[in-house]
C-alpha cells in the first residue's frame, strides 16, 4: 500500500541504506515502518485518503 | 563512564575556532544567586535560588594573525553585542559541551620581564542565559562537501529518553564556507524515537539559513513547542546551491527547564 508523506522523512530502507522523502512525495513505506505511528503523529496518509479529501 | 582527562578539548567564539590560541579554560561556571531566607527558628541557613548565570574564562595567547582569525584579532576589540562561546570536551560525537551567550568584559596583554608576550584570562559572561552544559552532535568541527545527514546521537547515553516537553536548546557555529558568490547552507536537527527503525526522522527544527557572505557566524536557537525524541541528528541543505566546502559544529542540551 501507498502512502503520501505530509512532512520531509529519513527512514531506513528494508534492505541497507536510507529513504529520503520529500513532503508530498508518495512511497511505499519499508516493512518496519511504524505506520500507525506515522499516522498518529501527522507525517504520512494513505494515498486513498488523500484522493478522497482531493 | 571513567574519569577523563581535558586532552584534546576546542573552545569556539562565535564561528571561530580559538582552541589554538588559547592555553587554558579557567572556568566553566554556572552559578545561581541566592537569598538568605533563614528563620529565626532555624539553626542553619535556609536559602532559595535567585536569578541564574554564567561565566567562561580562558588563558590566551597572542596571535595577531588576521588571515588566519587569531584572537588578538577577533577578540581585541570588545564586542558589545553577544557572543556565543561553546567549550568541547574533546572532539567526539556526544562529548559533554558547556556553551554560553554572553558578554567577553575584558582583553589584555602582559608583557613579562622575559620577553613573553601573552594574553590576561579573558571572561565572557552570561547574557540573559546561564552557562548550559550539553552535548556534541557533531565530532568536533565537521567537514562537510555536500548535502546530507551526520551520524545521530542516542539520547539515553546522556540520559535522556525521550518524550520530555521541556524546552531543547540547540549552538551552531558556522567556521567556514567555500564556493560561489550565494551559496548557502541550513543547518537542520532531525529526530527519531528509534533510530528509524520504525519511527521515521522528521525535521524538529533547523538553523537560519547562512549565506556564504555571512561566515563566520553562530547561532542559539530553543524549540519549546514540540517534544524531542530519544535519537537526534543533523542534516544540511540549501536553499540556492550548497557550498564546496562547509565547516561547523553544533552542541545541544535538551530536557532542561529554562
Amino acid at each position: 500500500m501507498k502512502y503520501r508523506a505530509l512532512v520531509d522523512l529519513s527512514i531506513r530502507s528494508d534492505k541497507s541504506g536510507w529513504l529520503d522523502i520529500k513532503a508530498g512525495e508518495d512511497f511505499t513505506p519499508p516493512k518496519r515502518m511504524d505506520i500507525p505511528g506515522a499516522i498518529k503523529q501527522g507525517f504520512v496518509e494513505p494515498i486513498e485518503k488523500v484522493k478522497d479529501d482531493e | 563512564m571513567s574519569k577523563d582527562t581535558g586532552l584534546g578539548d576546542q573552545l569556539y567564539v562565535d564561528g571561530f575556532d580559538l582552541s589554538g590560541d588559547i592555553g587554558a579554560i579557567q572556568s566553566l561556571n554556572k552559578t545561581f544567586a541566592e537569598q538568605d531566607v533563614t528563620g529565626l527558628d532555624k539553626s542553619a541557613i535556609e536559602r532559595i535560588l535567585l536569578l541564574e548565570d554564567g561565566e567562561i574564562g580562558f588563558a590566551n595567547y597572542y596571535n595577531p594573525t588576521a588571515a588566519t582569525h587569531g584572537l588578538h584579532d577577533e577578540l581585541s576589540d570588545l564586542p558589545d553585542t553577544d557572543a556565543l562561546v561553546s567549550y568541547f570536551r574533546g572532539v567526539l560525537l556526544g562529548a559533554v559541551t558547556a556553551s554560553l551567550l554572553g558578554k567577553q568584559v575584558n582583553y589584555g596583554l602582559a608583557r613579562g620581564n622575559d620577553g613573553a608576550l601573552i594574553g590576561e584570562n579573558i571572561a565572557v559572561k552570561g547574557s540573559g542565559y546561564g552557562l548550559e552544559y550539553g552535548y556534541a552532535l557533531t565530532a568536533g568541527k565537521y567537514h562537510s562537501i555536500g548535502g546530507g545527514s551526520l551520524p545521530a546521537l542516542d539520547g539515553s547515553l546522556s540520559g535522556y529518553t525521550g518524550g520530555s516537553n521541556a524546552p531543547t536548546v540547540f549552538f551552531l557555529h558556522m567556521f567556514a564556507m567555500t564556493g560561489a558568490a550565494g551559496d548557502d547552507v541550513t543547518v537542520q536537527i532531525w529526530h527519531s524515537d528509534d533510530d528509524a527503525l520504525g519511527d521515521p526522522y522528521t525535521n524538529l527544527v533547523s538553523f537560519t539559513n547562512v549565506d556564504i557572505a555571512a561566515v563566520p557566524t553562530a547561532e542559539r536557537i530553543t524549540k519549546t513547542v514540540t517534544a524531542c525524541k530519544r535519537w537526534i541528528k543533523i542534516a544540511t541543505t540549501t536553499v540556492s546551491n550548497y557550498p564546496t566546502t562547509v565547516d561547523f559544529a553544533v552542541a545541544a542540551i535538551r530536557g532542561i527547564a529554562l
